[in-house]
């Protein structure tokens, strides 16, 4: 799945469409997703985790762009990227309005950014 | 008893010069409007009114507490028997023992399905994880 790299960001940012729901859950929420190979572990925006009412399952110390360590929790969602399913997968919480499609989803992915054409590509490997 | 609560109006020329001793005025329990242009604009208020604006977990997320907490109660038990080793909570009983979080989260939400539990790793701190894009949130 090609697609244009979003103008909405500085350069232009990877995004694809994504949805959210608590494993084994109903209720989706439909979403964009920035695709980032610097992130270990994915996140879901925190009003989308409170509203699906999802707990956390495992702490751990986050080391943000200042190199600090805060102790988070981790959460387990399905998650659905670019219209594959990827069930149980851990993400924490973040004030983002969009999903970090981090390195433990993108690793199930062949993911291409062409910058000079602004387009991304995802796709299960074949 | 009611009490009274006295309010008294500053302009921001007043605030700017007058900084340090509006706030302790607003400390001893006064409230001090800020002006601008004759209309008031905002309010300094004892920070004990103002509260603690920390979220308190609701639903999953505080029972989830609630495990993480018994998981630390156990913690010293723990350690002679699975040192180095994930350990799974739920209701404050543990459910689950593996060298692998993934295996052992897998294994006890098939087995408990739905319900909330707790995953630490004995005697050994959280695991760091990169998140580079990320400031403090």
């Amino acid at each position: 799945m090609k697609r244009a790299l979003d103008r909405g960001f500085d350069p232009p940012a990877p995004m694809v469409p994504a949805r959210v729901r608590a494993p084994g859950g109903a209720d989706w929420e439909a979403l964009s997703a920035k695709v980032d190979t610097g992130a270990d572990l994915s996140a879901v925006p925190d009003r989308v985790l409170e509203a699906l009412d999802v707990a956390p399952v495992r702490v751990v110390r986050a080391a943000t762009f200042t190199g600090a360590l805060q102790e988070v929790p981790v959460y387990r969602v399905d998650l659905e990227l670019a219209g594959e399913l990827l069930p149980r997968v851990e993400a924490l919480a973040t004030r983002r309005p969009y999903v970090i499609a981090g390195r433990n989803v993108l690793r199930h992915f062949v993911v291409k950014i062409d910058g000079p054409r602004e387009q991304i590509e995802l796709r299960r490997p074949t | 008893m009611m009490t009274t609560i006295m309010t008294t109006q500053v302009g921001v020329r007043d605030l700017k010069l007058h900084a340090p001793r509006l706030v302790e005025r607003a400390a001893r329990g006064e409230s001090i409007v800020i002006t601008r242009y004759g209309k008031a604009r905002a309010r300094l208020v004892p920070a004990d009114d103002v509260g603690d604006d920390t979220p308190t977990p609701s639903g999953r997320a505080a029972e989830w507490g609630a495990e993480q907490r018994a998981f630390e109660r156990l913690e010293p038990e723990l350690t002679r028997k699975h040192r180095g080793r994930f350990v799974a909570v739920s209701r404050g009983k543990v459910v689950g023992v593996d060298d692998d979080h993934e295996a052992l989260y897998e294994r006890v939400w098939a087995k408990l399905r739905g319900k909330t539990f707790f995953i630490g790793r004995v005697g050994a701190p959280p695991p760091v994880v990169e998140m580079t894009g990320f400031e403090v949130e």
